[in-house]
């Protein structure tokens, strides 16, 4: 079944009639005949399918890297798509130039990848600094450089464009006028401003938002299928008298970048980078990261321990629910047929403590083996809320009760923070699996539990010393 | 068909043809040595390069394999019917369909497979394939093959294989072959004279090669004459291979793979998809195009085994080593495979009493395949460990204790010279370059966040040889086109060889155009591996070169009328040395016009005789070791490589550090996990199974090259790299975080679960 589905790809318009679930990238590849994007794993995992989707808001078109693998193309309807084809300006520009220059690419498979998920950064940057573009470039995998000539590369790229280009200009234009991206973009990107957006479809069972666990669980399931889409083009995160709402299709990138939440919970950069890769947060939304229901969902954790609210509405109407009664089993939820998140509702408490700790193999790109959020509110010097939670300790997301109970009415001091770090761990419910034994990850809840502490009371050598 | 392409030739030496000009060392190079981008960049960031992945045929099918999920298991019925009346499904073949009972899995002139065999020995072993429409049908037709299998038990674990009773993966036991036994002095004596001794036992998980593009090929038939896309390290062994399966000349199989997305070695052997996705081409007249899904690429195209080595070492109070006893236990996989890793025990130090033992045993789990210098980190990890521990027990700083006890000669009986071997300048340079002393003084072996430094050497036992033929034209206008049969898996083989055409016959590289990697055009080369692509090829480019440039300035030295030896290219000109007035652009060379070209052919000339050749390295790194969540930073790593002599060296450094991530990733971040209770791989995916990304690798990395040319070696001084750049990294890694924390953590890869366990440990024994 199939839908004519139209946006711009690089520099023109293109009208496909083919099935609205999919993957943008097999749209590219095939229908669109453009081999430049390469695929090397199809489940978000290696970053050589990214392109830039650049979406339309409000007289702006707003770009970012994401894989495109794992995207619907119904999802690209009324976008301005960039591909490693639309950077080229047809010989060794600016942007490639120091990469061509510091051999930056070997066998060149994952290259493509690297320079648009780059160019994704460059026009979203908010620094010229190096540690932002390294994290943004987490979510490409290279087998053969080692990464060292990457690293130059794009330092020399930042280099140059710290010296060009002001922060607060224009900056899509501004890429353009120092040649970075090519100016046939230029008039793309008008084209797609004067696009229908996409009409968003309700009340199918299994509906994408993100698609980064649906892709991946499912991948055989949409290629050929039509696709509802979760409506994702409003929401955002804002504030609502004593409240905080997040749209259900906010993304964990929205969560990172939202000022509102910052000023709330502090800045949300390094705890959301511990998340997947860039071009999956770009994806990633809040609801499938609840509804996908994994024990280690990360902003399930979060929202666990901030004690969310969800909204829901459905063919019977709007109802609310803790968050904390949504989980009734392993991947078992209190969710309706038909039913969606629409949006999830945390209290403001002026001088919330919010923490976000986990730990995995790799830093990146992962889901964590383990990991945990506190939020915690003081009165005299004692706590007297909390919030604590834990992912991958037990089959279901785990809100830690019994350690908040205890956490009532003590100073934040070592002897609360080791109690705090053995209960938790007595709490928890691990079994044994790839992502670690079950006394691994009790160890692990207990020494993230610490640091909590320690990031959030500036606890450090007192940890140390407490015996257990 | 699978040992016979790997690093070595094996037989008789290949016959060399004399080369009709003998090139001889530039005395001073101006292209050679430089950092010089490459010559398909734009290919490369423009999306225009076209790897075999990408190729598209018109009326292409596409193909999907059907893989047995069981560890060990007979095939007793294959029902095809379903399939074959599915959608756009054009072939489904199995052990049934005629033509397909092709012998694989050599070693020795003896088979033990077929194409699609009865006995399935690992979780992932090829059942049956289909040819459809699209890859969707394909996979859809596939999951509808119905397959009866009788389960036989099966074993996954190394040590249990040898265990009485352990199920039998082949007739005969689970042993590969005879365990390779070295050894020499007295080893009991040895001991005696020792005055310190460490043992221990160390373990290195398997790691999987993971290259970007995934495996497959596209096959195309007209009439009898089979066209294949591989992406592939080595087109010739791909040829041979498929011209002995459908009984065809070799003259009739073309195989391409002109760009191809890295191998690591996994992409040496011929594989199953390519034969099938040639033998479904014929049935059906159309090209077929099989790619494998990632999780096959993780599971049935090779890997590094894990190998579990215990080694006891003594050395006299003075620091002399006295005796070394080594013993490695590898898992080949379901098909054999020399799993050894002792040659750095046997040779790397001197040391007079030895005993060395290799024993390789069937699994049933994936084959290993050779993975980048096959062996040496694994035996690194253990050697170079108990290097440092030993160094402590006699008190002696562990740079010091090698550079003492380092062998500079073979210790083979008779002993053999090294052609250059500058092991001892990469440690002392190499340690002065990184600052070794200072950064030892800035251990932290206190606190949450300690810091230690480590350091490890290692040499490549492997340098390549002939053959290798490479043809030069120099066209009339002064552009060049340059034809070699090697296979540029990213090293940037393409980008060396038009420089050393550009530095003998003065042609800019940018004038030069490559072509390589394709049987019927190209000339031949063995495949691209086993760091010997460089020294191989790298004579015979420029043999052939010279062969240009000797009629070049004989034509010259007529027009000019002077003798030919007092003549040189510079700038495109031929000038004379004795008498600048006379000079002659190349283009007025007037032979060259008349002739249209001038063509010189090269050969690799054999190897010297009575001599060994091996690249070495040292490598140095600094770590930062979280106590509280066993995660390691590594703040910054240096390798000291003698290579001989370096050719690019943009592209010599990052060889050294892409080495250095993937020794990385076995040190700490990769393996593969095998479920217990079935046998199959449970992390077969990039998400589970962890590849270095951008933020896991080093902080900052150095990379000094020493930079002797080995003229006793070859014409190019040149010996190969990529392997021994991922050698001693691990190791060094190992040292670094036992130096911070003051234990010693002897499994790899060094996870947080590891390092956390092990300092919890250590609170205890406190
Ligand atoms: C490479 C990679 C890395 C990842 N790393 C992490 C990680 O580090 N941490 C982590 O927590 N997760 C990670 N994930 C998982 C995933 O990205 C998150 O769970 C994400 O939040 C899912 O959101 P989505 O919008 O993509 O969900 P989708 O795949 O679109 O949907 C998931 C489920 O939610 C349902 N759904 C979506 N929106 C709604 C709604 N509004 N109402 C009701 N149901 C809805 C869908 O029907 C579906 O059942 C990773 C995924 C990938 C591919
Ligand atoms: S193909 Fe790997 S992330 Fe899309
Ligand atoms: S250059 Fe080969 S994977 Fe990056």
């Amino acid at each position: 079944m199939s839908r004519l589905i139209s946006f711009v790809l690089n520099a023109s318009t293109v009208t496909f009639d083919v099935p609205a679930g999919r993957p943008l990238l097999d749209v590219i590849r095939g229908d669109a005949d453009l081999k430049g994007t390469k695929h090397a794993c199809r489940e978000g995992d290696c970053g050589s399918c990214v392109v830039l989707v650049g979406e339309p808001t409000g007289g702006a078109v707003r770009y970012r890297a994401v894989t495109s693998c794992l995207m619907p193309v119904a999802a690209a309807s009324g976008c301005h798509i960039i591909t490693i084809e639309g950077l080229d300006p047809g010989r060794i520009g600016p942007l490639q130039r120091p990469f061509v220059d510091e051999g930056a690419s070997q066998c060149g498979f994952c290259t493509p990848g690297f320079l648009v998920s780059l160019a994704g950064h460059l026009l979203n940057c908010t620094t010229w600094d190096v540690g932002p573009a390294f994290n943004s470039l987490a979510g490409n995998i290279c087998r053969c450089t080692g990464y060292a000539s990457i690293q130059r590369a794009t330092a020399r790229i930042l280099g140059t464009l710290r010296h060009r280009v002001d922060l607060d200009e224009p900056r899509f234009a501004a890429l353009v006028r120092e040649g970075f991206l090519p100016s046939v973009l230029r008039g793309a990107r008008a084209l797609a401003l004067g696009l229908e957006p996409s009409t968003d479809t309700h009340g199918v069972d299994r509906p994408v938002a993100g698609g980064t666990d649906l892709y991946v669980q499912r991948p055989d399931d949409f290629s050929f299928a039509d696709v509802a889409l979760v409506p994702t083009r409003r929401g955002g995160i804002r504030i609502e008298g004593g409240e905080i709402v997040f749209a259900g299709s906010a993304t964990a990138e929205d969560m990172k970048r939202s000022r509102e939440l910052a000023a709330e919970l502090g800045d949300m950069t390094g705890a959301m980078d511990l998340m997947g890769s860039l071009p999956i947060r770009e994806r990633a939304t809040i609801a499938g990261n609840f509804v996908n229901a994994s024990p280690i969902g990360d902003m399930t954790a979060m929202f666990m321990a901030l004690d969310a609210e969800l909204e829901l509405v459905g063919d019977g109407g709007r109802r609310a629910l803790p968050l904390r009664s949504f989980y009734l089993g392993y991947k078992n939820l209190d969710l309706r047929p038909g039913e969606l998140i629409d949006s999830i509702r945390i209290k403001r408490r002026p001088g919330l403590l919010f923490n976000f700790e986990k730990v995995s193999k790799r830093t990146h790109l992962d889901i964590a083996s383990v990991n945990t959020a506190a939020a915690l509110r003081l009165e005299n010097g004692v706590i007297v809320e909390a919030g604590l939670s834990a992912g991958g300790v037990a089959p279901v997301p785990l809100a830690l009760v019994g350690t908040e109970a205890l956490l009532i009415g003590r100073s934040p001091d070592a002897e609360t923070a080791w109690a705090a770090a053995h209960s938790a761990a007595a709490e928890a419910k691990p079994i044994d699996d790839v992502r670690g034994s079950a006394v691994y990850k009790r160890l692990l809840l207990r020494q993230l539990v610490l640091a909590h502490f320690q990031v959030i009371f500036g606890l450090a050598d007192e940890l140390v010393e407490v015996p257990a | 068909m699978t040992d016979r392409h790997d690093y070595h030739v094996n037989g008789p030496l290949p016959e060399t043809p004399d080369n009709d000009a003998t090139a001889g060392a530039w005395p001073k190079t101006t292209v050679i040595g430089s950092r010089r981008s490459r010559v398909d960049a734009y290919e490369r960031v423009s999306g225009t390069a076209v790897y075999p992945h990408d190729v598209s045929l018109p009326g292409m099918l596409h193909g999907a394999i059907l893989r047995c999920p069981h560890a060990h298991a007979k095939v007793l019925s294959i029902d095809t019917t379903a399939a074959e009346k599915m959608a756009g499904v054009h072939a489904v073949i199995t052990r049934a369909t005629p033509g397909t009972d092709i012998p694989w899995y050599e070693r020795g002139g003896t088979f033990s497979s077929t194409l699609f065999d009865a006995t399935c020995r690992y979780a992932g072993e090829e059942v049956a394939a289909v040819a459809a429409e699209t890859p969707l049908q394909a996979a859809d037709a596939v999951r509808a093959i119905e397959v009866t299998y009788e389960v036989l038990p099966f074993v996954i674990d190394d040590a249990e294989a040898l265990a009485p009773g352990a199920p039998a993966v082949h007739d005969g036991g689970n042993m590969v072959g005879e365990p390779r036994l070295r050894e020499r002095g007295d080893l009991a004596a040895g001991f005696g004279e020792a005055d310190a001794v460490v043992e221990r036992t160390y373990r290195t998980e398997c790691q999987i090669h993971a290259p970007m593009e995934p495996h497959g090929s596209v096959a195309r038939w007209d009439g009898n004459r089979l066209t294949v896309w591989d992406s592939t390290q080595g087109v010739f062994p791909v040829q041979e291979t498929l011209a002995r399966v459908f009984a065809l000349p070799m003259s009739n199989i073309r195989v391409i793979g002109h760009y191809m997305g890295g191998g690591f070695g996994a992409k040496l052997e011929t594989g199953k998809y390519t034969v099938m996705a040639a033998i479904m081409a014929r049935m059906t007249a159309r090209p077929v195009k099989i790619f494998l899904p990632r999780e096959d690429c993780f599971t049935a195209t090779g890997n590094r085994p894990a190998n579990t080595m215990t080694i006891k070492i003594g050395a006299r109070s003075d620091g002399t080593l006295t005796a070394i006893d080594y013993h490695s236990l590898g898992a080949a996989g379901a098909y054999a495979y020399g799993a050894d890793t002792s040659s750095l025990a046997v040779y790397l130090y001197r040391c007079p009493n030895l005993r060395a033992e290799d024993v390789t045993v069937y699994t049933n789990a994936g084959k290993a395949r050779p993975m980048r210098a096959p062996g040496f980190p694994q035996g690194a990890w253990a050697l170079e460990q108990a290097m440092n521990e030993l160094a402590a027990k006699v008190g002696i700083d562990p740079i010091a204790f090698r550079l003492q006890n380092l062998a500079t000669e073979l210790q083979s009986d008779p002993p053999m010279p090294y052609t250059s071997y500058q092991l001892a300048a990469c440690l002392e340079n190499g340690a002065a370059a990184f600052g070794w002393q200072e950064a030892a003084e800035r251990r932290v072996t206190e606190g949450d966040i300690r810091r230690g430094v480590g350091a490890a050497a290692c040499f490549w036992g492997y340098a390549g040889g002939p053959p290798s033929t490479v043809v030069v034209k120099l066209f009339a206008d002064g552009s060049a086109n340059l034809n070699l049969g090697a296979s540029d898996i990213g090293t940037g083989t393409k980008t060396w060889a038009a420089m050393i055409v550009a530095e003998e016959l003065g042609v800019p590289v940018d004038r030069i155009q490559v072509e390589n990697a394709d049987t019927a055009t190209g000339q031949y080369a063995t495949p691209s591996g086993g760091s010997k692509t460089v020294p191989s090829d790298s004579p015979a480019v420029l043999a052939a070169a010279a062969a240009v440039k000797r009629q070049l300035l004989g034509f010259a030295a007529e027009q000019l009328e002077v003798e030919p030896g007092d003549l040189e290219i510079r700038d495109g000109e031929v000038v004379s040395r004795s008498d600048g007035e006379k000079h002659l652009a190349v283009t007025a060379v007037e032979m060259l016009g008349r002739r249209g070209l001038i063509m010189g052919t090269g050969y690799r000339d054999p190897n010297p005789e009575g001599s060994v050749t091996f690249p070495c390295a040292a490598q140095f790194c600094e770590v930062e070791v979280d106590t509280r969540t066993g995660e390691i930073r590594i703040l910054r790593f240096l390798g000291a490589h003698d290579s001989g002599r370096v050719l690019n060296r943009l592209t010599f450094d990052n060889q050294v550090f892409g080495g250095m991530a993937m020794g990385i990733g076995l040190g700490v971040t990769e393996e593969r996990v095998l479920d217990r209770r079935t046998g199959r791989m449970v992390n077969a995916n990039f998400h589970d199974y962890k590849v270095p990304t951008i933020l896991d690798v080093a902080d900052s990395h150095a990379c000094l090259a020493i930079d002797v040319p080995d003229e006793a070696f070859n014409s190019t001084g040149t010996k190969g790299l990529g392997e021994p750049a991922t050698i001693p990294t691990a190791a060094a890694i190992a040292n670094a975080v036992a130096d911070a924390l003051g234990i010693r953590v002897t499994a790899a890869p060094l996870t947080p679960r590891a390092i956390l366990e092990a300092v919890g440990s250590q609170g205890k024994e406190a």
